[in-house]
């Protein structure tokens, strides 16, 4: 069953740096349209400046979309009011990227958790100790976490904590907004496994925003990958890395690192170039100045996601390579 | 650089300080009408009560606030502020007979007090942590809390009453030929006053300014390149720490401006603080809005002027 | 329990300050005594005790002023009458500032507009002109005195807290609680507000200082607290009568030195607090 569903999402935002003249405006996301079924992890991938984290505050309620809609449940979140849009609001939430940031560092842990439950009546002043000392358990944290404040936990255990504030209120869609990306290598498999745990637990449905490959790999049932405020490729995680489509998607794939000291990186794979001003893409297909494949109209028409041949869940934005069968 | 950045901020900054302005003159007419009635202070002396009634009427002034207030800034605008209730003059002439020496007084005092705090800001703080750097400090504090008119009522004490070396009051001595020696002497005490606790603040500001940049890594950088120590101090560190100064000159003359109410009061000092202190003990509005409606404009241009010198100088915040 | 630590912490490193702590003495002292000074001072402070104009001696520790009232009295009650003025006065535009700061930077776009313009049109009269016109109009008295010097120093909180918000405003912890969906009068409140209580006290401390010494000039001007009842200023204010200035330097010499030395602590006191909340700063 469907819970989240995109439509044609743009998001722009006024740019700072403008000439004398007309104000430019930073495209930060540009006609994203996407499914997310229950239960299931959705991976988005991209690097910095392709939107995937404006795409997952958009999706959160934190920011208004310029033109597009929102679908939870089937009904369209921004004309949702009063009662449901309060419990729209416990139904999604976020897990953020920064571990020190995400905690008031002048509440103790038992004050933030408290804080949502209670107002939205999840639990009373009687039980309410009761559900966190449950949510801190389920978080793998000790019960003396609650009596603490911040400053006291490493990066690893605020993220939990950080993850506990987002189960507080049961919600149906998290979205994880980067969540190892600032902890230690040796952390981030404790936290991916413990949101894999929970999410089987609980059945959770998970948006997972990162920016590398190996994370998103581990945990995501799909992946979508974002270029420049675009979805270029989204597919079921096999499909993604055994039969790649789009050159992006390729590249990025290739430009992981492996463990392994006798691969030799082949020059191929690499990409060129630099990932294009927000403010003003290039002309048709967004990739096509830095794309190996690209032709004449590639720097004409934006291509469409369609599905590649032979599998409908398999959608790529490079007609060149779909009609290739391959790349 | 820029130019069309800059052009942008500046009538950007023009464009805000509009509302500002016509919120002053909003706020000044308002005072004015808890004062007492606008055209008792406008029309002047010597007229019946008759002729009053109707210049009310004429003036419209049974109609409500806001047309009031209009016909007030049209006068404002001509040039019209009123006329004083104490000496009959209008209120614009007043002030431009007063300005002068206020001026002369404000100007110095800004001017000293930057020639004595740069070099003693810098100084205080390349010898940071040494005894001369803690009296600098110390004195600095003191001179920020001492009451204006303490210090004035002290300086008087000791160098005219004890002393006799400098004259206490007015700026020419009475009968005397005047000229510049006799009127310097008479400005050191106002200016000492004056461009005190302006000065320690000032001293602060700069050693402070002056302190996080030695701290900044790149002067160690350069330091490693081989530029002598003095050369790299005067030419990074000094430009730099100069920056927030141009802040510092658009803060502090609303300071002085207050201030010399007070020092020009005590003083005799024939500006227009002193003029504004006896319209304030005579409740003589119309010099009093006068007053407040220049100085406040003076503020608002001060802090505009600084706003875009900052732009000039430091071009990351005009991309705000 | 550990935010106990964190103020613990904030003590230890003000308590490094000895000037900041001599000061912070000298100021509960000067509060203790003017608190207790119905019992402590020696004679009522409006009654005339003694020939007019006596220099200190049996009797009159400071000696008397010019009307024959002791000095010594005078300036304890007048200690009162000051530091009243200045942590009163500073406490109303301190509320005032930090609603306004607050309101003005969370919620933003017009209301921030109109509250940040308002707040440049205040701060552009001149800060002593606006208190002096404000008592010709209304008046001089105690009470006048402390809600003008209120009403004119919030500007330079609100900026303060805005800008404090603004930035606050973007951390996650905001914006988790938005998700969360808790209602915005409590995360301005209950979330925002605590983590910028340490720019308000600071900024506090100075405006004690100025609230004390405008007090004292607009009092030295007459325009303040008014005679018989003292103030550090009006005590002042007597030297400007020649005689009083060059004959009788107990009169006015002693109400000064207080005010120099009580502003010069409520500064270092200030400026301790400002090294204590950020270890980092680089000033002594």
């Amino acid at each position: 069953m469907i819970l989240l569903r995109v439509e044609n999402l743009t998001k722009t935002y006024p740019s700072p740096d403008s000439g004398f003249g007309k104000r430019k405006r930073i495209q930060a996301v540009t006609d994203v349209s996407l499914t997310i079924d229950e239960g299931e992890t959705l991976g988005l991938v991209g690097e910095s400046g392709s939107g995937k984290s404006t795409l997952g505050r958009i999706i959160v309620g934190l920011e208004k979309p310029d033109s597009g809609e929102v679908y939870f449940r089937g009904r369209n979140i921004a004309e949702v009011k009063g009662k449901e849009k309060i419990q729209l609001r416990t139904d999604l939430q976020i897990v953020f990227q920064d571990p020190w940031a995400s905690l008031n560092p002048r509440k103790r842990i038992y004050d933030t958790l408290s804080a949502p439950m209670l107002f939205h009546r999840f639990a009373t002043k009687e039980n309410v100790e009761e559900k966190i000392l449950d949510l801190l358990n389920k978080v793998g944290l000790s019960s003396d976490a609650a009596q603490r404040y911040p400053h006291e936990f490493s990066g690893g255990q605020r993220q939990r904590i950080g993850i506990a504030r987002a189960l507080a209120l049961q919600p149906k869609l998290i979205v994880a907004d980067e969540p190892v990306s600032a902890l230690d290598v040796s952390i981030r498999a404790q936290i991916l496994n413990l949101l894999d745990e929970l999410q089987e637990e609980l059945n959770l449905t998970l948006l997972f925003i990162a920016h590398g490959l190996a994370s998103i790999k581990y945990l995501s049932d799909r992946i979508a990958v974002m270029y420049c405020g675009r979805i270029v490729e989204i597919a079921e995680t096999e499909a993604l890395f055994s039969n790649t489509y789009h050159p992006y998607t390729k590249a990025l794939i290739a430009s992981s690192p492996v463990p392994d000291p006798y691969r030799i990186q082949e020059p191929e794979g690499l990409l060129a170039g630099e990932i294009p001003s927000n403010v003003d893409p290039p002309t048709g297909c967004y990739f096509h100045p830095r794309c190996s494949l690209a032709e004449e109209s590639c720097c004409e028409i934006t291509p469409e996601l369609t599905p590649v041949p032979g599998d409908e869940t398999h959608l790529a934005a490079c007609p060149i390579t779909i009609a290739r069968g391959g790349s | 650089m820029n130019k069309g950045g800059l052009l942008r901020y500046v009538l950007k900054r023009l464009l805000i300080a509009v509302p500002v302005l016509i919120g002053i003159t909003i706020i000044d007419y308002l005072l004015m009408n808890l004062a007492g009635n606008p055209i008792d202070m406008m029309i002047g002396p010597r007229i019946t009560e008759a002729a009053k009634q109707a210049k009310m009427i004429e003036l419209g002034l049974d109609q409500p606030f806001l047309m009031r207030y209009w016909l007030w800034l049209k006068e404002l605008l001509n040039g019209n502020m009123g006329y004083s209730i104490t000496t009959y003059q209008p209120v614009t002439q007043m002030i431009s007979q007063n300005m002068g020496p206020t001026v002369l007084l404000m100007g110095t005092s800004m001017l000293v007090s930057f020639l004595v705090a740069i070099p003693t800001g810098i100084y205080s703080a390349l010898k940071q942590y040494t005894v001369r750097d803690y009296v600098i400090v110390g004195t600095s504090f003191l001179f920020i809390s001492i009451p204006g008119f303490f210090l004035a009522l002290v300086l008087v004490y000791l160098f005219s009453t004890q002393l006799g070396w400098l004259p206490s009051s007015g700026m020419k001595t009475l009968g005397g030929s005047g000229g510049l020696i006799d009127i310097i002497r008479h400005m050191i005490m106002p200016v000492i006053v004056m461009s005190a606790s302006v000065t320690g603040s000032n001293v602060r500001y700069i050693r402070s300014s002056m302190l996080e940049i030695l701290q900044q890594p790149y002067l160690r950088t350069a330091e490693s390149k081989g530029i002598g120590r003095f050369k790299v101090i005067s030419k990074h560190a000094i430009r730099n720490a100069m920056l927030p100064i141009v802040t510092l000159i658009g803060l502090q003359l609303p300071m002085l401006l207050g201030g010399s109410v007070i020092i020009e009061q005590i003083f005799s000092w024939p500006g227009l603080g002193l003029m504004t202190m006896s319209a304030i003990l005579n409740r003589d509005f119309p010099v009093i809005m006068g007053v407040s409606l220049l100085a406040a404009v003076a503020v608002l241009m001060a802090n505009i002027i600084t706003d875009i010198l900052y732009a000039i100088v430091d071009p990351t915040i005009r991309y705000d | 329990m550990a935010e106990n630590s964190y103020l613990r912490a904030v003590w230890r490193r003000f308590k490094r300050h000895k000037l900041a702590m001599v000061s912070l003495y000298f100021v509960l002292f000067v509060i203790f005594v003017s608190l207790l000074a119905p019992i402590i001072a020696p004679y009522h402070p409006n009654r005339i005790t003694g020939d007019f104009g006596a220099p200190p001696g049996d009797g009159h520790l400071l000696g008397t002023d010019d009307v024959g009232r002791d000095v010594l009295s005078r300036l304890i009650y007048a200690c009162r009458v000051s530091l009243m003025v200045g942590i009163l006065a500073t406490l109303i535009s301190t509320v005032i500032g930090v609603v306004l700061g607050l309101v003005s930077g969370f919620f933003g776009k017009l209301l921030d507009s109109i509250i940040m313009r308002f707040t440049d049109m205040v701060m552009s009269f001149p800060y002593l002109l606006l208190v002096l016109v404000a008592a010709a109009i209304f008046g001089p008295s105690l009470m006048n005195i402390i809600f003008i010097l209120g009403f004119v120093n919030w500007p330079g909180i609100a900026r303060l807290v805005r800008g404090n918000v603004l930035s606050l405003r973007e951390r996650a912890f905001v914006q988790g609680a938005l998700v969360a969906g808790l209602p915005k009068p409590y995360i301005l409140f209950s979330e925002i507000l605590p983590n910028t209580m340490a720019p308000i006290l600071i900024h506090s401390s100075s405006v004690i200082a100025f609230s004390i010494l405008d007090e004292a000039a607009l009092s030295f001007l007459g325009m303040g607290v008014q005679t018989p009842t003292a103030s550090l200023g009006n005590m002042l204010g007597a030297a400007t009568s020649q005689a009083v200035l060059t004959n009788m330097p107990w009169i006015w010499v002693p109400p000064g030195i207080m005010i120099v030395l009580i502003v010069m602590s409520v500064n270092f006191i200030g400026d301790a607090i400002r090294d204590a909340f950020d270890p980092t700063n680089p000033l002594v």
